[in-house]
């Protein structure tokens, strides 16, 4: 710290000083600075000053205090080669930027920059060094500044480097060697890529530099060798930038933009011909490739055998620029075939580019050889897929090639001068030609040597879900196998063991194959392959999916028997609502028997689907007698499975085609007789439901005698309260039974139980014709024809239906395909079978004579879709991948008596899971035909995965062509196809002998002629009025139940006391009533309406005598009060009616007795009534000329005249 | 400036001065005052030089960003012999000392690696005058009371001398001098009172000057100062 250390001899010294302004301190001095040689472009070159006494001078410390640091300037005093300057004006080092270029360390050391901008020219400097206080000294020589390199030119410009080392020198100047020091020289190729330090040999024509450092040249030459290999090039060839980097400290760079050329080496990638044949010698030889070079004019050297051969040609030449010659690369050259290579064998192509690229080629060769001889093909015969053949003959060289109809092989190997393999690559099917070539014109072929079969494919597996509980066998569905089938395998997807099955192959039905997948094969998805003989196979990735878990809430199957001898209709439930972690049925599901121990699972047939909890089902005649196990599969995957739940037996089951009475009071145990067919000891038992819960309960029942065809029952209907309906169950000793609904019980009066409303149909309908029929024995259906609007005038023609399970609750209604032939109202109807017979009736215009019959179509009398087969599409027309349904259905010629020109119902869902393929498929699906058809109808959906049930109609053939039909992926229509409850189309009958308006219309068996029943038509409105005759017609029923309707014979001298329309005819027998003697039918004619509207109250019956005529009619109890247009019904030895009182709608209903004997009002027994009384119970709606029907022991009114004279669509239902 | 400079220097140092310092000296006899009655001890008798010395602390932190200023007077004067030798002028000659010190960064001083020194640098400032007073003085009472207050003014001369170090990194930047001349003027107010042959005095003085170096940079000498001294009555 400065102190008051001194003050006298400051003021002496101020005292001296006085007048002056003086400023000192020390004075700074340089001795060297490092470095003492730079490069004055490009460069910012720190240089170090060594010295001592720089002294920053602080100054503005009581303002802004700031440093003013000693200032450095350089002055030039000489060139580079040492001679003098020329006086230019001292540069001084700026130290007021930012960054600053001079920086203060110490008093012995500075530094500054030297840069650019500074503007240095090229020459030696001297640094002259101020202190602030202004003291100052001065270093000469202290600095030489060069410029950077600069090349003017490369020689050689263009090379190939590839195969040897290569010299070249940059021309130029400034290029410094210091001390020994080389510049390095850098190649960068154009386009980018990292640049390629050259070896620098040598520097030439140098002078040293003047300055401060010793040993510095700079020169103007510089010598570089490439090594082999040491630039690479791509394409025809690579320009490389050339920098001079000269040696630190003044290490600019150049910046002129002198390249080098290199290029590849020349390559021959082919010589055309490869091969010559002796017998025909090409007169030229291309050889093509890259990197021909043509350097001023000047062609590559080409050698054969080492002689040489001019070129004629080069093409494919592109110009190499930036060069001093002229430069061309070329991809193909030509020269004349010389004859010095005119003999069989290997000669050898050298080929060299000229200089300054002077590389080589590889050599290669061409080959002149004899022409091939073809001898034998070995196989004759292969499949699509590769496939290897040895070919035998002579001449063959390693480079002969095979071709089979045109198509190269994958790869030949050359086995012997005599023998050759080639793959051949999947061909197209047919015969080909084989052909080898020793090259160009030296080939042979052997016409049809191969014959190419189509590889097969595997396109479904069906069913394509298996329980793995049981053998089960399953249908491979292939396409394209010619030969035989020799394996067929499933493997787990994915990789697993592939697991032989047994198998049947049939080579006249070459499109399926029946496999067994055995029991206990592990559950999972299963790869399904077959090969043939040929050596094709085909695989079906997933096509089998095999499980052991039982998801499928399968309840019962019912009859859980059959025989062996017939086919059995099966009812299967699901449990409903499904437990948990079960599923109910999903349309369609798959249902097989399969016996238990060993033997193959079997397939149902008809499986439909009713509703999630119910399948129908037939199972075929001719299983096995034994247990089996019942399976069924839903297309989903589930599986349900009822161990032991069905038999198959020798014998046939029991049949109940009948129970008289169908009806019991419940006063004390009553006895029916069930008839039928083949009771063998049966016990007896009813499954009863209760009318106030709805519970059902099992009653055991007593059978009291029994044949083979008849059971006495005793029922214990005294525990049973009125209105219970009981499903009546006769189990033979074998364990088969029959159930037959239903018996009803009633109070003691027999009264009924109350009507229960039915669905609605879908039209109103008024003087509907109405019965109730049975597609098979468990799908019933009520049926409603014809009728009005309100008026006869608008009579309709439309019919529909509702199904009715065995308890009588009803479906829902639906139009059914077939209507009437004509509009018609106000008829006569009766079923016999499943034939309806519509008689009578009013046109709109009147009364008719017409009979019209209808049949409940059979769904066992359908076409049945036995095969498919399956091509790949064209790409544009086909199936796509998915599954898809397909139904048939035939189509009876217009004279068929059943179904003129009708529809049958179709075939069971033939389910195909399609594969999907860029192709697309077409499919062909194959049938049995139906016996008389005109032609079949093909449906499918409409959609790939659309549900079973969607099928719509796809196209028609004629019958009498092959029962097939190929969907190339046409559209589907609208129409669909029929559905189990439809009636065929309706047949015109024998008419009348006169027109009947709502005249009664009943069927009666005749008393001593199996098979022969007859159609009565009584009374009824005719042209002139109400009638008061009858007539009849025979109904033949044949082995086959087709059933043949006779002539119409009136019988004139029979009449009823009064003449009525709107009557009801009872055919009565004991399975109405009990009373009637065994095989007596008597027909009653009840009360009806006048040519005027007024009710005739009589009820007349008579007695059905052989060949159809009546008995003299008899005059029974009179019906109070009159009645017409209402509905009927007679059971459990009652007639009732229901409706029309006093010929208008009403809700009133009654029933008369059928005598048993004298007493109680009765004079005698059957025919004789007594007490037409009221029921006690009304309808649920007021009707007139309602349309009713019984269907066991229900009871259904449909439609008809309601409150107001509107017609009505309600329908009601009741037991009896 | 150099011209202001130039014409004190010749004030203080060339020929008229020394005479007019002679002229002022040169009266031997001093008439007694009229009222020379105050202090007893005090007397108009004397040959009316004056000899004092005084003691100072300045303060010129006041006027610029130097500190406290020690600093010592000697001064020769006349009393005139009117008035009751109320009047006198003097010539006094003295020497004050200021210091500085501070930081200060720059970049450009940097450590051998070519990184500037953290901690920047440092400066310390050695301030240095020497300065040469003409006053005029006078005092309320005569010169025979023994107490009285006075002032005076006048023209002074300032030497100076700028003393200025640094260092950067432990690194000394050397030591480096600036002086200079510069005009000024001083003035003060105290009291004196008679003890013994003179009056001992108390008083409190402004002196000032430019100060503008390049190494102060524009800055002045000015000071608040508080002296204590004794004059000696000839």
């Amino acid at each position: 710290m400065n102190q008051l250390r001194r003050p006298w001899p400051i003021v002496i010294a101020l005292a001296a000083g006085a007048c002056t302004h003086e400023l000192d301190g020390l004075t700074p001095s340089a001795t060297r600075l490092e470095p003492a040689l730079v490069c004055d472009q490009q460069l910012t070159t720190e240089v170090a000053v060594t010295g001592e006494g720089m002294s920053p001078l602080p100054v503005q410390v009581l303002g802004e205090p700031a440093i003013r640091l000693p200032a450095l300037e350089l002055q030039r005093t000489a060139d580079l080669r040492g001679a003098a300057g020329t006086g230019a004006a001292p540069i001084r080092i700026p130290d007021d930027g930012s960054p600053s270029r001079v920086r203060w360390t110490s008093q012995e050391s500075m530094s500054f920059d030297v840069y650019p901008e500074l503007g240095l020219a090229d020459g030696v400097y001297s640094l002259t060094l101020t202190n602030g206080n202004g003291n100052a000294s001065t270093l000469a020589p202290a600095l030489s500044a060069v410029p950077p390199p600069a090349v003017t030119s490369v020689d050689p410009d263009l090379i190939c480097v590839a195969q040897a080392e290569t010299t070249i020198t940059l021309t130029g100047e400034g290029f410094l060697d210091v001390g020994g020091t080389l510049p390095t020289v850098t190649a960068t190729p154009d386009g980018g890529g990292d640049p390629i330090e050259l070896t620098v040999s040598g520097v030439e024509d140098c002078f040293d530099v003047a300055g401060p450092t010793a040993g510095v040249r700079s020169c103007t030459a510089i010598t570089c060798t490439i090594p082999a290999g040491g630039l690479p090039t791509s394409g025809a060839s690579t320009s490389y930038l050339l920098v001079v980097t000269n040696p630190a400290p003044a290490n600019c760079v150049s910046a002129e933009p002198v390249r080098l050329t290199v290029v590849p080496p020349p390559q021959i990638d082919s010589v055309e011909p490869p091969l010559a044949c002796t017998d025909a010698l090409p007169a030229e030889i291309t050889l093509t490739g890259s990197g021909f070079l043509v350097i001023d004019g000047v062609y590559p050297t080409v050698t054969i055998d080492g002689t040489p051969v001019t070129l004629t040609a080069a093409g494919g030449c592109v110009d190499i620029t930036g060069l001093a010659e002229t430069v061309q690369s070329c991809t193909s050259l030509t020269l004349p075939f010389p004859a010095s290579a005119a003999t069989p064998g290997v000669h050898t192509i050298h080929l060299e580019n000229p200089p300054p690229a002077d590389c080589s080629a590889t050599d290669v060769t061409i080959t002149v050889a004899l022409p091939p001889v073809i001898t034998g093909v070995v196989p004759a015969r292969i499949c699509s897929a590769d496939s290897v053949i040895t070919v035998t003959g002579d001449n063959f060289l390693p480079e002969t090639t095979v071709s089979v109809g045109g198509t190269a092989a994958t790869s030949t190997t050359y086995v012997s001068s005599t023998e050759i393999q080639a793959t051949i690559p999947p061909l197209p099917p047919g015969v080909h030609d084989v052909t080898v070539s020793n090259g160009a014109g030296c080939e042979a072929t052997l016409p049809g040597a191969l014959t190419v079969v189509e590889n097969p494919i595997v396109f479904f597996v069906d069913p394509p879900v298996a329980y793995n509980g049981s053998d089960l066998q399953v249908t491979v569905y292939t396409s394209g196998v010619v030969g035989t089938v020799s394996g067929v395998t499933i493997a787990l997807s994915g990789g697993g063991t592939p697991i032989d099955l047994a198998f049947t192959f049939d080579a006249a039905r070459p499109n399926r194959i029946l496999a067994t997948v055995p029991a206990g094969t592990p559950p999972g998805v299963y790869d399904v392959s077959i090969s043939t003989d040929l050596g094709c196979s085909a695989t079906l990735a997933a096509g089998l999916t095999v499980t052991d878990t039982t998801t499928l809430a399968l309840e019962a199957i019912d009859p859980p028997f059959g025989w062996t001898a017939g086919a059995t209709a099966v009812s299967l439930t699901a449990t409903d609502p499904p437990p948990a972690g079960t599923v109910p049925f999903a349309a369609t599901p798959r249902a097989y028997l399969d016996p238990v121990g060993t033997g193959l699972a079997q397939p149902m047939r008809s499986v439909v689907f009713v509703d999630a909890a119910r399948l129908t089902a037939v199972v075929p005649s001719g299983l096995a007698e034994g247990t089996y196990d019942v399976i069924v599969v839903n297309p989903t995957g589930e599986v349900g499975v009822l161990s032991g739940g069905f038999s198959v037996g020798a014998l046939p089951p029991p049949v109940i085609v009948e129970i008289s009475p169908a009806s019991v009071v419940n006063s004390g145990p009553q006895t029916v007789t069930a008839t039928g067919s083949d009771f063998r000891n049966p016990t007896a038992s009813l499954d009863c439901v209760d009318p106030g819960t709805g519970a059902h309960s099992t009653v055991a029942a007593t059978v009291a005698a029994w044949t083979a065809t008849s059971v006495d029952v005793t029922v214990p209907a005294d525990t049973l309260p009125a209105g219970t309906v009981c499903v009546v169950r006769l189990t033979n000793d074998d364990g088969t039974y029959a159930d037959f609904s239903a018996l009803s019980v009633t109070n003691p009066a027999a009264n009924l139980q109350p009507f229960a409303p039915g669905t609605d149909m879908l039209v109103a309908r008024r003087a509907p014709a109405s019965v109730s029929g049975r597609a098979t024995r468990v799908a019933r259906f009520v049926y409603a024809i014809g009728g009005d609007d309100g008026s006869a005038a608008g009579a309709l023609s439309s019919a529909e239906a509702a199904p009715v399970d065995l308890f009588g609750t009803m479906g829902s209604w639906r139009t059914l395909t077939y209507g009437l032939p004509g509009p018609r109202t106000l008829a006569g109807v009766a079923l016999l079978g499943r034939y309806v017979y519509l008689v009578g009736g009013n046109d709109g215009t009147g009364p008719v004579g017409a009979v019209w019959r209808a049949k409940i179509l059979d769904p066992v009398e359908t076409p049945e879709v036995v095969d498919l087969d399956l091509r790949r599409g064209d790409g544009t027309t086909g199936l796509g991948g998915g599954t898809w349904h397909y139904r048939v259905s035939a189509v009876m010629p217009a004279a068929d008596p059943d179904n003129p020109a009708g529809e049958s119902l179709p075939s069971d869902p033939l389910v195909v899971l399609v594969p999907a393929l860029p192709e697309l498929v077409r499919l062909t699906i194959y049938w049995t035909g139906v016996a008389g058809a005109a032609s079949y109808r093909i449906y499918r959906t409409a959609a790939a995965d659309d549900p079973a049930g969607t099928e719509l109609l796809l196209g028609e053939l004629p019958a009498g062509g092959a029962l097939s039909f190929e969907d190339t992926g046409l559209a589907v229509g609208t129409e669909a196809p029929l559905q189990v409850g439809d009636t065929g189309s309706w047949a015109v009958q024998p008419a009348l002998t006169v027109p009947r308006e709502a005249p009664g219309v009943a069927i009666a068996a005749d008393p001593t002629t199996p098979g022969l029943w007859h159609l009565y038509a009584v009374a009824g409105r005719g042209a002139a009025g109400v009638l008061r005759t009858y007539e009849h017609a025979a109904i033949t029923v044949a082995a086959d139940s087709t059933q043949t309707l006779g002539p119409w014979t009136a019988d004139a001298a029979n009449l009823l006391p009064a003449g009525r329309s709107q009557l009801m005819a009872f055919a009565v027998d004991r399975s109405e009533a009990s009373r009637v003697a065994v095989g007596a039918t008597y027909l009653y004619a009840a009360a009806g309406a006048d040519a005027a509207g007024a009710t005739v109250r009589d009820t007349n019956a008579a007695l059905v005598q052989a060949g159809g005529t009546l008995a003299a009619w008899q005059v029974q109890d009179t019906m109070t009060p009159g009645r017409a247009g209402y509905g009927a019904a007679a059971a459990n030895n009652r007639l009732y009616v229901f409706g029309g009182q006093g010929a208008a709608p009403s809700t009133s209903t009654a029933s008369a007795e059928i005598c048993a004997g004298p007493g109680g009002g009765c004079t005698g027994g059957p025919p004789e009534l007594v007490n037409w009384n009221a029921l006690g119970l009304s309808l649920n709606v007021e009707r007139y000329l309602t349309g009713s029907a019984v269907e066991s022991a229900f009871i259904f009114l449909v439609g008809g005249q309601s409150t107001g004279g509107v017609p009505t669509a309600s329908t009601e239902l009741t037991v009896w | 400036m150099r011209g202001l400079l130039v014409a004190g220097c010749w004030l203080l140092v060339g020929e008229p001065a020394a005479q007019e310092a002679a002229d002022l000296a040169a009266p031997a006899v001093v008439e007694p005052s009229d009222e020379g009655e105050i202090g007893a001890e005090a007397s108009t008798s004397g040959t009316g030089l004056t000899v004092g010395i005084r003691a100072q602390v300045g303060f010129a932190q006041v006027f610029s960003d130097l500190g406290v200023a020690p600093a010592g007077e000697l001064e020769v004067g006349y009393r005139l012999p009117f008035l009751g030798r109320r009047l006198a002028i003097f010539l006094a000659g003295g020497y004050q000392y200021t210091y500085a010190s501070g930081p200060g960064t720059d970049e450009r001083l940097v450590d051998p690696g070519g990184a500037p020194y953290p901690d920047g640098w440092t400066w310390d400032l050695a301030e240095h005058a020497v300065k040469v007073t003409l006053g005029f003085y006078g005092r309320i009472f005569a010169e025979a009371d023994a107490f009285s207050p006075y002032l005076w003014v006048g023209p002074a001369v300032y030497f100076l001398e700028s003393v200025v170090t640094g260092e950067s990194g432990g690194e000394a930047f050397g030591e480096n001098t600036e002086t200079s001349t510069e005009f000024g003027v001083g003035g003060a107010v105290g009291v004196e009172y008679v003890l013994g042959p003179g009056p001992l005095f108390l008083e409190v003085e402004v002196g000032w000057s430019p100060l503008a170096h390049d190494i102060t940079g524009d800055s002045t000498t000015g000071q608040l100062g508080l002296s204590l001294g004794y004059r000696l009555w000839l």
